[in-house]
């Protein structure tokens, strides 16, 4: 029986990975108003956008607030989602929780570097997430004296989990166009780190 | 500082994300206590908004344009010097009358 049982499970298991709504059918519950189409929307993609978002504005409340507020949106304009296969709704999703939290880290005022805290934690991983932390201060800093596109491209590349092409789509750029952005970027970001006195990873230490 | 040091630097400076159900299941709640609170869930039913998109699907975006041209017509046609006016026309009954043998043809 349990041989059998286990059998039916990965029948079951195999069936529903079969029938597994895509992005845009879920978009058509949900503009319906199905909130179990809206919910695996969600349980599909927050994670992805948590750390993205997370990565970008360098705290967990912030993050939640601008994942939050781009859920909603999606529930609100679910609507008017058009499904004509020419724009794909992860790219939207990337794009509306990178152009939010870069606005929202554009807007909080950053604390003064000396402010970064002496580690207090001596244990070798409490001793690394302090380090972590003030490289993130210092990075958030560079990051925000860059132009606003340089700053898309460069969050996409080190902290979004996508490809090339794919940064490129949800920047609306061609390929080389946004490999180009990202090189001026990183010189930038060179420049800016350079200006706070970090030229390599020892600086931080 | 070359691009893999700078690679490395921005890569070392991201702290571990905590990525939990728990937390997951706390967005997802508050996703849904936002949407049950505002009444951002669906279009608003604003009437004053459904006046003027009835109005504008009664009226399609040229019918101004070709009342505007219509009135604009009438008046540079009216505003014209009317030279046929000046012409008495005889009505069409005199000339009838004036061409009607007053007697039987052949008597």
């Amino acid at each position: 029986m349990v041989h059998k049982g286990n059998h039916l499970s990965e029948d079951d298991a195999a069936r529903s990975s079969e029938i597994e709504p895509d992005d845009d059918a879920l978009l058509v519950g949900t503009a319906a108003g199905d909130r179990r189409a809206f919910q695996r929307l969600m349980e599909r993609h927050s994670r992805a956008m948590l750390a993205l978002s997370q990565r970008v504005v360098g705290n967990t409340h912030d993050a939640d607030e601008v994942v939050q507020e781009a859920f909603l949106k999606v529930w609100t304009k679910a609507p008017q989602w058009q499904i004509d296969g020419k724009a794909k709704f992860s790219t939207w999703l990337y794009r509306v929780v990178l152009n939010a939290s870069l606005d929202r880290l554009r807007r909080t005022p950053l604390a003064p570097l000396e402010d970064a805290g002496d580690i207090v934690d001596p244990t070798p991983n409490g001793l690394d997430r302090a380090l972590a932390t003030q490289r993130q201060k210092v990075l958030a800093r560079a990051m925000t004296a860059l132009p606003p596109r340089q700053q898309a491209a460069l969050s996409l590349h080190y902290f979004g989990d996508v490809s090339g092409p794919q940064a490129a789509e949800i920047l609306q750029l061609s390929l080389s166009a946004c490999e180009a952005l990202l090189a001026r970027g990183k010189r930038g970001l060179r420049k800016s780190l350079a200006a706070l006195g970090v030229t390599g990873l020892g600086d931080m230490l | 500082m070359t691009a893999p040091l700078l690679d490395d630097f921005v890569r070392s400076s991201l702290p571990p994300i905590d990525l939990s159900a728990a937390r997951l299941s706390q967005l997802t709640t508050s996703v849904f206590a936002e949407i049950d609170r505002t009444p951002v869930g669906r279009p608003e039913f604003r009437p004053t908004a459904m006046f003027w998109q009835c109005l504008r699907g009664a009226f399609p975006r040229y019918a101004i344009p070709m009342v505007l041209a219509a009135i604009f017509g009438g008046l540079l046609g009216a505003s014209l010097p009317q030279a046929d006016k000046t012409v008495s026309q005889t009505p069409l009954s005199t000339l009838l009358t004036a061409s009607a043998p007053s007697q039987p043809l052949g008597f």
